[in-house]
């Protein structure tokens, strides 16, 4: 077994250069793409198991729609990403190892993006913190980069490592202070962590961002340093987007006497609730334990036969409102 | 100096990595996580994609070609080329020596027909045992069809049934 998922993969290369790549071999090497992103999406999954890929099933999609992504056709070539990035890959390839790791590299990167993604569709404040540091590694001229499936952002492309990588939960407790100021926030971190821990110089994209969120959604730290964090009320976000999917809730549904006021209070409580787990991250997989969390005059039957899909339906106003909200605020 | 493909290597092409680099990586704590990391993937590798598996990715990627027809063939327990060995839950009935196994060309499969005094029972197994779901099974030559849910349940067929070949198709 040692050593057979690779040994195929460099004359699978050539192939695809020559166009005369076959069935089999086409099966393969999307088999060996699934597996290792399989394998990613795993370790992604078990830092942040409060969103709704949580289990060994959902890594699994998130590694299909990563390999679907990675082998989507461009101009009706499903390889031309994967060719295009073989031929500027540097140094160039020549060996069945180089020719592994640039395979695992690739889609490494890929299960990263689709696992932002999830986040940003998951928890609609990830995207708007996220395209906010993205302007800052521009601003700043740092890069990101990958490492064991991770992005991180550095002064310059990783080339050895001396050093551990900071974990996501030294990363949490690192100070609040480096924070403060949006201008030099990530030079901050990186100094801080090259001169004052044993950490190597570089900053874990997802620890950074939930950091920011925690730091913004903090109330009193968020009046503070209102004018130079990377800085929006989540609170007043929710509330506004809160109001917008409980008036649709009041006029389709409630004044139509499709919905008792009764249930449309229920609802309303447990929209406050999801609200709260959406500043935190991300909903749970099941909406009735919404309701449940609220009140216990509603059966899982009930709920289930009489009113998933309308309650289902209002929560995706829910965070499309927030999402919208957040766009005005870019 | 060691880089993360030096650590790539040190898990899937040993041979490639220097005495020097292998005894940095080994004896420097700060690397215990990436070998964590990449020996996971690696037994990711290693295993066999389940069939549920094959049929997502058949379903998102167009090129990837799942057909999930199988062929079943009879084969003898001590068929020791297969390099089968069969689970015994079977064992336990009297009728069992009189059992029929098939087994399909990609050694994933196997179907075992157990007799029983009024019927006979079909037994379906993936060699990973995984749970086979939305499967339709066909007995040749009769070519009579069992649509079936899962294979948590064998199938009962007829006492007489000439059998010598069994298909399965995933739906």
């Amino acid at each position: 077994m040692q050593n057979q998922i690779t040994t195929e993969l460099l004359p699978i290369f050539d192939l695809l250069l020559h166009g005369r790549i076959g069935q089999k071999e086409t099966n393969f090497f999307v088999e060996h793409c699934y597996k290792l992103a399989l394998g990613c999406a795993k370790v992604h999954l078990n830092k942040n198991p409060h969103i709704y890929y949580s289990s060994e099933i959902k890594a699994a999609d998130l590694a299909v729609d990563a390999v679907a992504d990675l082998l989507s056709a461009v101009s009706g070539n499903q390889f031309s990403q994967i060719l295009s990035s073989y031929k500027n890959w540097q140094p160039e390839i020549t060996t069945e190892d180089e020719a592994a790791f640039f395979v695992n590299s690739l889609v490494m990167r890929k299960v990263n993006q689709q696992y932002q993604v999830a986040l940003s569709i998951y928890d609609p404040f990830y995207a708007k913190i996220l395209h906010a540091v993205d302007h800052l590694v521009k601003k700043e001229n740092l890069v990101k980069d990958f490492y064991l499936g991770g992005c991180f952002i550095c002064k310059e492309k990783i080339k050895d490592i001396h050093g551990k990588f900071i974990d996501e939960d030294s990363f949490a407790s690192l100070p609040v202070q480096l924070f403060k100021q949006r201008k030099t926030m990530l030079q901050n971190v990186l100094v801080f962590l090259e001169e004052e821990t044993e950490f190597f110089a570089a900053i874990p994209l997802h620890a950074l961002i939930q950091k920011i969120k925690h730091i913004d959604l903090n109330p009193y730290l968020f009046k503070e340093y209102e004018e130079e964090t990377i800085s929006f009320s989540a609170d007043a976000l929710i509330t506004a987007s809160l109001q917008k999917t409980v008036e649709k809730l009041e006029q389709s549904y409630v004044e139509k006497k499709k919905v008792s006021r009764e249930v449309a209070e229920i609802f309303k409580r447990s929209f406050i609730e999801m609200g709260e787990d959406l500043k935190d991250g991300g909903l749970k997989p099941s909406l009735y334990s919404y309701v449940e969390q609220v009140s216990n005059e509603l059966s899982k039957e009930e709920f289930q036969t009489k009113y998933h899909n309308i309650f289902e339906y209002l929560t995706k106003l829910f965070k499309q409102n927030i999402a919208e909200e957040l766009k005005q605020t870019m | 100096m060691i880089t993360e493909q030096d650590i790539f290597n040190y898990i899937f092409f040993r041979a490639k990595v220097s005495d020097g680099k292998i005894t940095e990586i080994i004896t420097d704590e700060q690397y215990a996580h990436a070998i964590e990391f990449y020996n996971s993937l690696k037994s990711e590798t290693e295993r066999s994609l389940s069939f549920n598996e094959k049929k997502s990715l058949a379903a998102k990627i167009p090129f990837y070609k799942f057909s999930g027809e199988y062929e079943l063939l009879p084969f003898s327990v001590d068929d020791t080329e297969n390099g089968m060995r069969l689970a015994a839950r079977t064992k336990k009935n009297e009728e069992s020596d009189s059992a029929i196994s098939f087994l399909s060309e990609t050694k994933e499969l196997l179907c075992r027909i157990v007799p029983t005094p009024n019927q006979r029972l079909l037994y379906c197994f993936s060699i990973n045992q995984e749970e086979l779901k939305n499967f339709k099974l066909v007995l040749h030559p009769s070519e009579i069809t069992f649509d079936c849910k899962s294979n948590s349940e064998p199938v009962i067929i007829p006492v007489d049934l000439e059998i010598e070949k069994i298909s399965i198709e995933f739906v």
